[in-house]
């Protein structure tokens, strides 16, 4: 049991993060609709502001301010002009634009940035929680975890008791009827795709620090954080934290076991997979406006 | 609009009638690609071929039935690594190998179409996209075969073996040909399936699945036939590089490359097949381009996110639609006047160059009928970019263009002389193509950038001459025409 | 023929039909009823989109319980939507096409190319042949969709307001191609019954032999359309009435 603690440790802070992003999408996709592909990218983004920042020498916290603002400085724009202009289209098409957004910005940070290997020191890496006089776990890690939980319950609050938050149900409930009812469509959204820029900023710069500081590795860790979302049906915040959770250690637990080591990055995608076969197991139906089967 | 007059409708036609212009479009490609291209731009072209036909399928998906599936290229990268496998594993010859890859490939892609049927269009996004991230990972560890033993057919020390080409095929220009009659054959199986009852039951069921099933028909059995239709000719597609390089990269089948293809499907324009030769364009042949200048690939990549979104912004029919809807009303009499006088100038001009040894008598030929397919392309890509900015922006554009060439026309008139009414235009296009095609031409035939300039622009002149010279004894001509044949793009869509 | 034996439907805890049992006899019936009466739940079931909790549907001697929605229109069922289904980049032939494509007809393509051209002239279409469906008007979606609904010899034609959004004089011609539908396919009797739901109650009274009414899933009146029409019990389920002011 010992040996699989360090394992563990990995797992559940890799996890968390994946849990995080995860959140992010959930919440976006909650209140607006779409599944947001520029996720990591605007992580990546955040991360690679923060180092350069760090680079030129200016202090930290600055670093992190910066790289966290740019992220959310960029979502609030898409969501204020870009997404307000398709909000009409249906689902598919309004993600799929952000498809669009993250290959113009992975494109243009790869550019500036380059495969250079870098690396994103938090201070928090070099403390951690020892036991016996060995390193049990980074204080880095603990906080990625808080925050996941921490955000999890932030954003039920946010959703459950505060005004916004009721608009933003109302919005996933029924657009049309919400925005007849005089919910205003274009705040309302631009809140949630502020919201969604932070969180990517934020767990943008976990990633870069545990994982990758690359603006492609990153962009492309959307897709671990859309299978946790996947897991908890893009809707259910808990179920996707612990999806999250789960793809982390599941992933890091395939290090033992020579057969599937190498496939260890799949882990999050077969996890999705069957998810979904297991959501979509009951039999065809019509939906309620009778307009297609479900 | 005050142009749309009452037109008589025309009906789109028979299956046949409607794979006849993809056909001959290809038989062009295939006969005068190679005696164009060098060595490296005609593996280039292959390869884009090749990605036409994997952009097919994703347009099959998506302009058809509104699926998206973001893992085709994966599909193509199935039907490769079982083309490999069999070729070097039980010596099949490669037509056969490529074929039965194809189906196995159409199988995998009926797989991961089941369970999708019931999914909403963004689930199956979400699905296909995890598959083709798997299929990165699987690659990745399995390799694609080279010789090697075992299931895998890897070899681990020693040398990798390349699958030979066809002994129809084997040099390079003979693969280009051999490549681009398959993708023919597929693009054309999918426009008769469009003409047709599979093509019918797909649009009703784009429409409304619940009034699809009203009607008696099947959903669950036409996507799944689409699903594997396209998953075959994605399959045929990864089979073909395969036999172009004789091998494949093991990195090189990534999520990315299956994102793109379906972003640039769309820029290019899933509803027609010419978009599938754009986007094929668009994910080789360009960044090709680029890199022979220098150009990071990388912003190549965030340019085509950029286009993503225009295309999606503005009605998602991509560059195919775009230029269809610009070409709606040209008429059938300027676009014969046009090409024969173009085709005779090119003659004129590249017999003139050859005997002032600038370039060869071929060379010139083609530099001057890539400037006649500019001439026809730019103003329509020119008014797309303008659309880039909005369609308020575009039609204010060619309001100002009008007016501006109108009161030029009239001021050149009142001097005696017969004016165009478009002169503005047809002189910022000769500026346009003059350079631009210049660079072409310089990039991919080596043909010194100020000849180039002066055949181009010396043809353009030439042809304004006899424009003028001609006008009055063609014009009755032209009205024959006019009345015989109704616009060539206005039934389009 | 329809015959419903104490059909129930239940979603939740809502009942949208309620015990009803009915037989239709006549070549044109119509359904009418107040909002939530449960005339497209009806119409749902009988469609195969909806399964009942309890009791059974049968149309000309054919059971329909447990047959799949989409083996319905090959056993004669066919049915309009209150929203238009007609593909836009098809032209109206080829949308009604695609419906002869799923019938089987003696007589192979030409067959069913003859079959859709008598449809199509049959709703007066015939000058729109060609015309992509984006480009048909709404009275023209609502006319070609009943041509997609009368190909191939079917035993029960279900429109669903197919009224709705038409003029005054768009309403005459709908009005005439509906009475013409039981017997487009010949026989003095008809071959063809015709369920009709609509709210205009001109078009109601002009076209339908019997008339049946709905109010909370329960059948209020059913019988011939003046009659019904003129039942204190169907005024009052539609229009209400006035209560007593207390003094």
């Amino acid at each position: 049991m010992d040996n699989l603690i360090p394992f563990l440790v990995v797992g559940l802070s890799v996890g968390a993060v994946y849990a995080l992003s995860g959140v992010g999408l959930v919440v976006l996709y909650r209140a607006s609709g779409v599944v947001n592909f520029a996720y990591g990218a605007l992580g990546g983004l955040a991360a690679m502001v923060c180092w350069q920042v760090i680079d030129l020498e200016y202090a930290d916290w600055l670093g992190w301010v910066a790289g966290i603002g740019s992220a959310t400085l960029l979502s609030w724009g898409y969501g204020r002009y870009i997404a307000a202009s398709l909000t009409h289209q249906d689902r598919v098409v309004r993600a799929m634009a952000t498809l669009g957004f993250a290959l113009m910005i992975m494109g243009i940070a790869q550019w500036y940035w380059g495969d250079d290997p870098r690396r994103l020191v938090l201070p928090t890496d070099a403390s951690g929680i020892e036991v016996e006089g060995r390193r049990l776990i980074s204080h880095t890690r603990l906080v990625a975890l808080f925050l996941a939980a921490g955000a999890t319950l932030g954003i039920t609050w946010l959703l459950l008791k505060t005004p916004l938050g009721l608009r933003m149900r109302a919005l996933q409930s029924n657009r049309t009827l919400s925005a007849l009812l005089g919910v205003r469509i274009k705040r309302v959204d631009t809140w949630a795709w502020t919201l969604a820029g932070l969180l990517a900023g934020i767990s943008g710069l976990f990633m870069g620090n545990m994982v990758r500081l690359n603006p492609v590795v990153l962009t492309f860790l959307v897709i671990p954080a859309m299978a946790a979302a996947m897991v908890g049906r893009m809707n259910s915040l808990a179920i996707t934290v612990s999806g999250g959770l789960l793809i982390g250690v599941i992933e890091a637990l395939t290090a033992l076991e020579p057969s599937i080591q190498r496939y260890g990055s799949a882990t999050a995608f077969v996890v999705a997979i069957t998810a979904l076969l297991w959501q979509q197991r009951k039999g065809i139906g019509l939906s309620r406006d009778n307009s297609h089967l479900e | 609009m005050a142009r749309e007059k009452e037109r008589p409708d025309t009906s789109p036609g028979t299956p046949l009638q409607r794979i006849r212009p993809l056909l001959i479009t290809f038989a062009l490609i295939a006969g005068v690609g190679p005696m164009v291209l060098s060595a490296y731009w005609l593996n280039t072209f292959t390869t884009v071929a090749c990605l036409a036909l994997a952009s097919g399928a994703v347009a099959l998906l998506y302009g058809q039935l509104g699926m998206v599936s973001l893992a085709q290229f994966a599909m193509a990268g199935v039907g490769g690594w079982f083309c490999l496998r069999l070729v070097h594993g039980i010596g099949l010859p490669f037509e056969i190998a490529l074929v039965i890859g194809a189906l196995v490939a159409g199988v995998f892609g009926l797989l991961v179409g089941l369970p999708a049927l019931r999914m909403r269009g963004l689930y199956l996004a979400l699905l296909t996209l995890m598959v083709a991230a798997a299929f990165q990972v699987v690659v990745n560890v399995i390799g694609f075969p080279d010789g090697g033993p075992g299931w895998t057919g890897k070899v681990v020390n020693g040398q990798r073996a390349l699958i030979e080409r066809p002994w129809l095929a084997s040099s390079d220009a003979a693969y280009f040909r051999y490549a681009v009659l398959w993708v023919a054959a597929g693009l054309a199986l999918i426009e008769w399936h469009r003409a047709s009852m599979p093509g019918r039951a797909w649009a009703l069921i784009r429409k409304s699945e619940a009034a699809a099933v009203a009607a008696g028909v099947s959903v669950v059995g036409y996507k799944a036939y689409a699903f594997a239709l396209a998953g075959v000719l994605a399959g045929l597609s990864g089979g073909l590089i395969a036999g172009l390089n004789g091998q494949l990269d093991d990195t090189g089948f990534p999520v990315s490359q299956s994102i793109l293809l379906f972003a640039l499907t769309i820029v290019g324009g899933a509803y027609h097949w010419v978009g599938a030769l754009f986007a094929g364009l668009l994910i080789r042949a360009l960044p090709a381009l680029l890199n022979d200048h220098g150009v990071d690939g990388n912003l190549a990549n965030a340019f085509y996110g950029f286009a993503l979104l225009v295309s999606l912004i503005q009605g998602r029919k991509g560059l195919a639609g775009q230029l269809a809807d610009f070409y709606k009303f040209v008429r059938m009499s300027r676009i014969i006047e046009g090409t024969t006088s173009w085709v005779g100038i090119a003659a004129l001009v590249g017999l003139l160059s050859w005997w002032a040894d600038q370039t060869t008598v071929a060379g010139a030929f083609f530099i001057a009928l890539i400037g006649l397919l500019f001439r026809i392309a730019i103003p329509g890509v020119c008014w797309l970019l303008l659309g880039f900015f909005g369609k308020p922006v575009q039609d204010k554009a060619e309001a100002l263009e009008a007016a501006a060439s109108l009161r030029l026309a009239g001021w050149v008139e009142s001097r005696g002389w017969t004016a165009d009414h478009r002169i503005i235009k047809r002189a910022l296009n000769w500026l346009f193509i003059g350079l631009f095609v210049g660079w072409v031409a310089w990039g991919v035939f080596q043909v010194p950038f100020l000849a180039a300039l002066a055949i181009l622009w010396g043809a353009m002149a030439l042809k304004v001459a006899m424009e003028h010279a001609l006008y009055p004894h063609i014009l009755p001509l032209r009205q024959r025409i006019d009345a015989r044949w109704p616009k060539p793009f206005a039934a389009y869509r | 023929m329809i015959d419903i034996q104490d059909l129930c439907v239940q979603f939740g805890g809502v009942k949208p039909i309620d015990g009803l049992t009915v037989q239709l006899t006549k070549p044109i019936v119509g359904l009418i009823g107040p909002n939530g009466a449960g005339k497209t739940t009806l119409l749902n079931v009988l469609s195969g989109f909806v399964t009942p909790v309890r009791g059974s549907v049968s149309v000309d001697g054919m059971q329909l319980t447990g047959v799949a929605p989409h083996r319905r229109a090959a056993m004669g069922l066919r049915r309009t939507f209150q929203t238009d289904q007609i593909a836009d980049d098809l032209t109206l032939k080829d949308n009604v096409l695609a419906v002869a494509d799923h019938v089987a007809f003696e007589g192979g393509r030409t067959a069913a190319e003859k079959s859709v051209l008598a449809a199509i002239d049959f709703v007066g279409l015939s000058h729109r042949l060609n015309r992509r469906g984006s480009d048909l008007s709404t009275e023209e979606c609502h006319l070609a969709e009943i041509a997609k609904a009368i190909i191939g010899s079917p035993k029960l034609v279900m429109l669903d307001e197919p009224g709705a959004g038409m003029s005054e004089s768009e309403s005459i011609h709908l009005e005439r191609v509906i009475k013409d539908i039981p017997f487009f396919y010949g026989g003095p009797a008809g071959k063809t019954q015709v369920f009709l739901i609509d709210h205009d109650v001109d078009l109601i009274s002009a076209c339908c032999n019997e008339t049946m009414v709905l109010d909370f899933g329960r059948l209020l009146a059913l019988g011939n359309t003046h009659e019904v029409l003129r039942q204190p019990e169907v005024q009052q389920a539609y229009l209400g009435t006035f209560s007593e002011v207390a003094a």
